[in-house]
């Protein structure tokens, strides 16, 4: 516990210990306690519309709202007993007076916290049989949301997360009584850049991903634990995956990197990497071969060149991994010159997207520290001549002098199209999100991903083909064969208050999230 | 017992042999079931055999591992495939066992009489199957004909002649269709016959007699060790039946006897299995005439599906069907192990759960699996001829052996 | 159960006793698998006791639950006189899971071990025929670990280079019949 003052209050004659100003929903989380709740959540305002987290207190007359009531000392807070049961279950039965019978066509089953808390607090038949009042059904309320009127249950939440994290006012309510719907606030549609957020915590269907409508069924998704590549900030996310295809991106808790938000543009990172023309086979010349013999091909143009006939191109996309690999190649081929690219900037919001559009633009730094050179060396070098052969690790922000001052290109890529076309070598490379690997914040602080996908083709983590590279070369790395053993050495070597070995623990496995209880 | 070569040379001065290994199975005309010996054969008389069950092994742990609860239940149908409803009946009760759950009175008489109906059909099976083994093709057509009566039943009441998945956690999918009770005993007559017809053809028959009195003897001792339970355990001595020593259900209400001989051998097993086919029918007659009208489901919403009516028209239906669907019904952590009288001895469940819709491990005591086990020793001496009524005896089946 | 008779195994092996439970009227007792042996040999030959059958036995394997000790072997008893029944468990650490071979008390425990073994890859001491039962000996792995995946194959082959079992050492390999007339039997091997 902080320097903040504890109390001390009984929970279901439980005894817990918190501090001053925790509401009685977090008190009794922090003893492992649920108190049904819609409205409430840890990162907004409260406003006590549900009316689901009502308990009783010992002494008070009334029932409480679990989310607006701050603990007190000596309080006794009964959250099943036979009054406070009974609102949960009357409450629930009202919720559901005029919820339509959607589950089979919604979005939402699976991770509905309507379903769930019906099914653990209430689970008792209907007791009406009159028709349900009808609403606005697959209205856009925004480029990339659908709403659904007949779903929503109006606990604020989304409106409250158009207002306190992306600061606009972009919803409110509209009508009154039994006809109240969410709406656009006037002037102002639901487009900020933080609107997906809204569809996270809809604890209903009523807000949908458009581009997420009908795609899975929630409860058939695997979730796995990544980090969002889009900027230096490294949100935590999960992401979901299909079939062997990522099909949505959500953010994951994180104190002190995101807590519960990310940005829309985050989102679309995967679906970004998501198409026919990704690479799965190497290629030499243009013709497509298998990944052996691109290697093949690879490593005696590297063996016919000296040193300072080599340059390597690495950029703040990669994995913190694949960076120490790119080292250890240069200095397994004689002290070969590296150059870190990076994508240019975008306007960085004050919520959490940085100007700094790379992951990993810190992970780069400690790497390579000094021996770095940036954009304006490489043009130097290239004008110069005297780079014969460049290994290039990033498609995306190739500068397009390279195809002209360099007889031969070795291309690490994520796609067919673009440097692969007119390279020498191209060989396929995963993606973060179908590999094991780490980027570091802007703040130094190390994320772990772990492999959503699998990686098409043939296609090899940055640094497995790196390392196939210099085997092929004569000069094999001595970096291990796994994400963690290359982790552990850049650790080893880099200082561990820089990458602490902690943060690249075991991976952590799949979640169905059918089964994930309380979530599914 | 004298070995061949004294046979062929009463000077005693042995003729040089070797032992040969011949390959029986895994199929076999004259085997139910698919299993494989490896027979090392002095002459004709067996010195040493390996028996190798695992060639009907699906993986049922495995597969149950990775469903809900409540979809177990096609798996359980599958084990031994000649008495569906048994398996049913144990893994449901073992499920209830860690749920707590009552089932009504109806459900448990319904459940009676199933699994007795199924178990004269497995019986019927055996018999039949080790009659035609033995050359007795008659015996075999009588037998399959009487269960083929408990099949169209058995279809009434579930749906499926063979594969059932009837029992639901907390009772039964359905009540019994109309006039069912009295068509049932309208068929004893025709399975009575058909005992009585086996009973006249094959238990004075000098032909089976020699091959099956004295044949793979079992004492007493060895029954236990080896861990019998059943038709087979009762065969020598081992006086064990759940239904009478651990009544479950509604057994305690229903009188009838266990019969129990001691010889042990091929005979006594299908002697018992006879008896007991009697003693079944004596059992669904008071079940029948005991069972009263009521739910056969219980009320628990958390565990039993709601009424289809319920789901398609309520919001409330609906999530609770949802949920018992894909998150499976909730079973609280914990351990439990439940047994009945399966076809061949004791079946056990031993489920275990985290609380989760997933259970961690279900695991089927197959009773014809712990049986087969000590066949090696029981064929050992004797000769290639008598590994037929011997294995046709113990009522091998794949499916529950295997799983 | 009697009360007493639980009681002197549980004194005279309270050393070796972990913990126990009673859920759902199922009597249980958590050993170390130091003593298994004696403590089975016990359980059968007191007249208390009297458990003559080992009605099952099993793993456990709670990898997903995080538990440690990972594997659990789980035994039921059952006693033909006393009518009463007792379930034993043994946990086992994660590695090379071994546990002494309970054979030697109950006879049935033979094929149930090897079933174990070939399931869970636990090692049963002591047990005259350690093989697999149910999969076939070329099988990698053990199927009933929860790390093995669900959806992983393996295709049915002989390896040439296979050694015999122990039955077959005896027989075929090492016999006088160690000839050719047979092996064209032999290799209709799975």
């Amino acid at each position: 516990m902080s320097a903040d003052p504890t109390i001390k209050l009984t929970i279901d004659g439980r005894e817990a210990q918190v501090a001053q100003g925790t509401n009685l929903i977090e008190a009794a989380r922090s003893i492992g306690v649920e108190i049904p709740h819609f409205c409430y959540h840890p990162g907004l305002k409260v406003v006590a519309v549900c009316r689901q987290c009502l308990v009783e207190v010992r002494g008070w007359p009334k029932l409480v709202p679990g989310c607006q009531t701050l603990a007190q000392e000596g309080m006794e807070v009964l959250t099943s007993s036979e009054r406070a049961r009974d609102a949960q279950r009357q409450q629930l039965e009202f919720t559901l007076l005029n919820h339509p019978v959607d589950c089979p066509i919604c979005d939402q089953v699976g991770e509905c916290d309507l379903q769930r808390l019906y099914f653990d607090y209430d689970c008792m038949p209907t007791r009406h049989d009159l028709a349900r009042l009808p609403g606005i059904k697959a209205h856009p309320i925004g480029p990339r949301i659908t709403y659904d009127a007949e779903r929503c249950i109006l606990c604020w939440r989304c409106i409250r997360v158009c207002d306190e994290v992306a600061r606009e006012h972009q919803l409110d309510l509209k009508e009154r009584g039994m006809e109240t719907v969410i709406a656009t606030a006037p002037g102002a549609h639901l487009d900020n850049p933080y609107s997906l957020c809204t569809v996270d915590l809809c604890p209903v269907g009523a807000l949908t991903e458009t581009a997420f409508r009908f795609d899975t069924r929630v409860f058939k998704l695997t979730a796995v634990d990544s980090i969002c590549p889009g900027c230096a900030t490294g949100c935590h996310i999960e992401l979901h995956s299909y079939g062997g295809v990522i099909r949505r991106t959500t953010p994951r808790y994180s104190a002190e990197v995101n807590r519960w938000w990310m940005c829309d543009d985050g989102r679309g990172e995967p679906r970004e990497l998501q198409g026919s023309d990704r690479a799965g086979r190497g290629k030499v010349e243009g013709r497509p071969v298998s990944l052996e013999e691109a290697c093949v091909a690879a490593s005696e143009l590297l063996s016919k060149h000296k040193a300072d006939e080599l340059i390597l191109l690495v950029s703040a996309q990669l994995s913190t991994e694949t960076l120490w690999a790119a080292r250890a190649l240069s200095e397994a081929l004689g002290g070969v010159q590296v150059f870190g690219t990076a994508r240019p900037d975008w306007q960085a919001d004050g919520v959490l997207k940085s100007a700094d559009r790379n992951p990993n633009s810190k992970g780069l730094e400690l790497v390579f520290g000094g021996a770095l050179a940036g954009a304006a060396d490489l043009e130097q070098r290239l004008s110069s001549g005297t780079a014969k052969v460049a290994i290039c690790l990033d498609e995306k922000t190739t500068n397009p002098a390279l195809a002209e001052s360099v007889e031969q290109v070795i291309a690490l890529v994520h796609r067919d199209a673009g440097i692969a076309e007119w390279a020498k070598v191209s060989l396929p490379m995963a993606a973060w999100c179908e590999m094991d690997g780490s980027f570091v914040n802007k703040d130094g602080r190390v994320g772990r991903f772990h492999p959503a996908a699998p990686a098409p083709g043939e296609a090899l983590p940055g640094w497995a083909l790196l390392a196939k590279l210099a085997i092929g070369a004569g000069r094999p790395l001595d970096i291990g064969t796994r994400a963690e053993d290359i982790y552990a050495a850049a650790s080893r070597a880099l200082g561990e208050a820089v990458l602490p070995p902690g943060d690249f623990g075991p991976s952590r496995p799949p979640l169905l999230l059918r089964f994930a209880n309380g979530r599914g | 017992m004298t070995s061949i070569a004294e046979h062929l040379d009463p000077t005693g001065v042995a003729l040089p042999t070797e032992t040969m290994i011949i390959n029986i199975g895994p199929v076999h005309p004259a085997m139910h079931g698919t299993v494989r010996i490896l027979a090392a054969l002095d002459g004709e008389r067996i010195v040493d055999a390996d028996v190798q069950p695992g060639y009907l092994h699906r993986g049922f742990e495995k597969e149950c591992e990775n469903v809900t609860w409540a979809q177990v239940f096609p798996f359980t149908d599958r084990l031994n495939y000649v008495s569906p409803i048994l398996n049913n009946v144990g893994y449901a009760m073992a499920v209830e066992k860690l749920l707590g759950l009552k089932v009504p009175e109806r459900a448990e008489y319904i459940r009676v009489v199933a699994g007795e109906l199924a178990r004269v059909g497995d019986h019927l099976t055996c018999l039949a199957a080790m009659g035609m083994e033995l050359g007795a093709m008659t015996v075999f057509l009588y037998c399959i004909r009487a269960r083929d009566r408990i099949y169209d039943r058995l279809e009434e009441l579930t749906g499926a002649r063979v594969t059932h998945a009837y029992c639901r956690i907390g009772g039964v999918k359905e009540d019994t269709p109309e006039g069912w009770a009295e068509r049932v005993l309208g068929d004893f007559d025709e399975i009575r016959g058909a005992l009585d017809d086996v009973e006249r053809l094959l238990l004075k028959n000098r032909i089976f007699m020699d091959r099956t009195q004295g044949v793979g003897v079992v004492s007493r001792e060895d029954a236990i060790s080896w861990g019998w339970t059943g038709p087979c355990g009762r065969a020598s001595g081992v006086d064990y039946d759940v239904r009478k020593d651990h009544p479950y259900g509604v057994y305690g209400r229903l009188d009838f006897d266990v019969p129990v001989m001691d010889t042990g051998d091929c005979y006594a097993r299908f002697y018992v299995r006879l008896v007991e086919m009697h003693q079944s029918l004596r059992i669904i007659d008071q079940a029948l005439a005991q069972m009263q009208p009521g739910p056969v489901l219980c009320e628990e919403h958390r565990v039993v599906l709601p009424p289809k009516r319920e789901v398609y028209n309520t919001i409330e239906g609906m999530i609770r069907h949802f949920k018992l669907i894909v998150d499976g019904i909730r079973v609280p952590a914990g351990e439990a192990y439940a047994f009945i009288e399966g076809g061949n001895g004791e079946l056990g469940f031993y489920v275990v759960s985290d609380g989760t819709g997933l259970p961690v491990k279900v695991r089927c005591r197959p009773p014809c699996f712990i049986i087969i086990s000590h066949m090696g020793n029981m064929i050992r001496g004797h000769s290639v001829a008598d590994i037929v009524p011997i294995f046709g005896s113990l009522n091998m089946i794949g499916g529950e052996c295997d799983r | 159960m009697s009360k007493a008779a639980l009681e002197a195994i549980k004194k005279k092996f309270s050393s070796e006793l972990l913990s126990e439970h009673a859920q759902h009227g199922d009597e249980t007792l958590v050993v170390k698998k130091e003593k298994l042996v004696q403590i089975a040999e016990f359980s059968r030959d007191d007249a208390e006791l009297a458990f003559d059958v080992l009605v099952d036995l099993t793993v456990v394997d709670y990898l997903i639950e995080g538990r440690t000790p990972r594997f659990e072997v789980v035994l039921h008893l059952r006693s033909t006189s006393k009518k009463h029944r007792l379930r034993l468990k043994v946990p086992l650490e994660e590695g090379a899971p071994k546990v002494p071979s309970v054979v030697g008390v109950w006879k049935s425990a033979t094929w149930m071990e090897r079933e174990a073994y070939d399931m869970y890859g636990v090692v049963f001491e002591g047990h005259p025929d350690l093989r697999r039962i149910l999969l076939y000996p070329e099988f990698e792995g053990h199927p009933l670990r929860k790390d093995y995946p669900m959806a992983r194959r393996q295709p049915l082959y002989r390896r040439p280079e296979r050694q015999g079992d122990v039955w077959e050492q005896k027989h075929i390999l090492s016999g006088p019949a160690a000839g050719d007339h047979f092996k064209g039997t032999y290799d209709l091997d799975r």
